[in-house]
């Protein structure tokens, strides 16, 4: 979302633009784990919170709009913390050593040092929680979800038309620009591109 | 100078010089060429596999993170979406408050004029440069383009010379 790519068209925040309130962006607990924690608890949640997930996202991208998957994503989160809660009460242990093992293991935070502490926590989960950990690849692999909501019609806009229409709308008087230039007249030299 | 008293012929050795070896020599054969090709060859046959082996390892390394960073993203764009949006709204009101006793100022506009006719109900994100307008110049490099560090960032020679009230001023 934060991207660096600049002069392509961007929004302004007017006034008449709907932003949703304090209250509809926070949710009663965030995640708050380091990357370490985050990294050894990662497949767990993910798996378990898989439906949550992939509608959030699948949302999102159809979408294309944050304000409006702002209840799949506070349900996706709800979802981890309650996962978060039930793993801090039964594996506690294994999953602190696996974090530590993480910490420390190597310098990019690589699981791969850590694969003993894993099995053991893999154990524990698997025993109390009743979930397996994916195999290698699994969140990498395409999955297909069945949205609970249609997806978006494409809506294809008129922008020739709708221009027209805002010209025709202003007064006579308005201080229409006359010195645009084209994006490649703007080079000082020929060198530039 | 000399004279022919002193001068003495200097002669061969009673029996005369020990017969010269005419013939070719070889050095002496440590290793026969048959081991000595299999050697090299076998050393490169098993650094390539050695060399492939990391290589796959290495992989495996690196998609295991990746793997993890899949897993662990949704959750984080959940957040990081709520977080962003927070930050629009506060950026939009922060705006108001500042233009407020400026006549003709219409928030998002330029004194009413806006900078895009027909964008719609379409979500575009705010360009850096705008969500960084109220930050002081140095937050949009550190916080967005991540320049904080213009150089080596950890501990100094002269951590300890310097006292903590000066020296965290500067790096």
């Amino acid at each position: 979302m934060h991207h660096t790519r600049r002069g392509s068209h961007r929004m302004a925040l007017t006034k008449d633009l709907k932003l949703p309130s304090n209250e509809e962006l926070t949710v009663p607990q965030e995640i708050t784990l380091s990357t370490p924690w985050l990294k050894a608890v990662a497949p767990y949640m993910a798996k378990h919170c898989e439906k949550e997930a992939n509608e959030f996202m699948l949302r999102r991208k159809e979408l294309e709009d944050p304000r409006a998957v702002l209840k799949e994503g506070a349900a996706l989160t709800a979802c981890g913390v309650d996962f978060l809660q039930s793993l801090k009460r039964s594996c506690l242990p294994q999953t602190q050593k696996l974090a530590e093992c993480v910490d420390q293991g190597s310098a990019k935070l690589y699981l791969s040092k850590c694969h003993a502490d894993q099995k053991e926590l893999d154990a524990c989960v698997e025993a109390n929680l009743n979930l397996t950990r994916p195999k290698l690849g699994y969140f990498s692999r395409l999955h297909v979800h069945e949205s609970s909501q249609p997806a978006p019609q494409p809506h294809i806009r008129d922008y020739k038309a709708e221009a027209a229409k805002v010209l025709a709308e202003l007064p006579d008087e308005y201080h229409l620009r006359k010195d645009y230039r084209k994006y490649n007249d703007w080079r000082y030299n020929i060198t530039e591109s | 100078m000399a004279t022919g008293a002193e001068f003495r012929q200097d002669m061969p050795p009673k029996g005369g010089y020990r017969t010269f070896n005419w013939n070719r020599t070889f050095p002496k054969l440590v290793w026969s060429p048959g081991a000595v090709v299999a050697t090299i060859f076998g050393a490169t046959a098993y650094g390539v596999y050695a060399a492939l082996e990391n290589k796959k390892s290495a992989i495996t390394e690196k998609f295991e993170d990746v793997d993890v960073n899949n897993a662990m993203q949704p959750f984080l764009v959940a957040e990081r979406d709520r977080d962003w949006l927070k930050l629009l709204a506060k950026n939009r009101a922060l705006e108001e408050e500042i233009m407020k006793d400026v006549p003709g100022w219409k928030v998002g506009t330029w004194y009413g004029e806006p900078v895009y006719f027909t964008l719609g109900e379409k979500w575009w994100d705010p360009s850096a440069t705008e969500v960084f307008a109220h930050s002081w110049g140095n937050v949009e490099t550190r916080e967005h383009l991540w320049r904080q560090h213009s150089e080596y960032a950890g501990p100094k020679f002269y951590d300890n010379w310097i006292p903590k009230s000066v020296s965290k001023y500067f790096w």
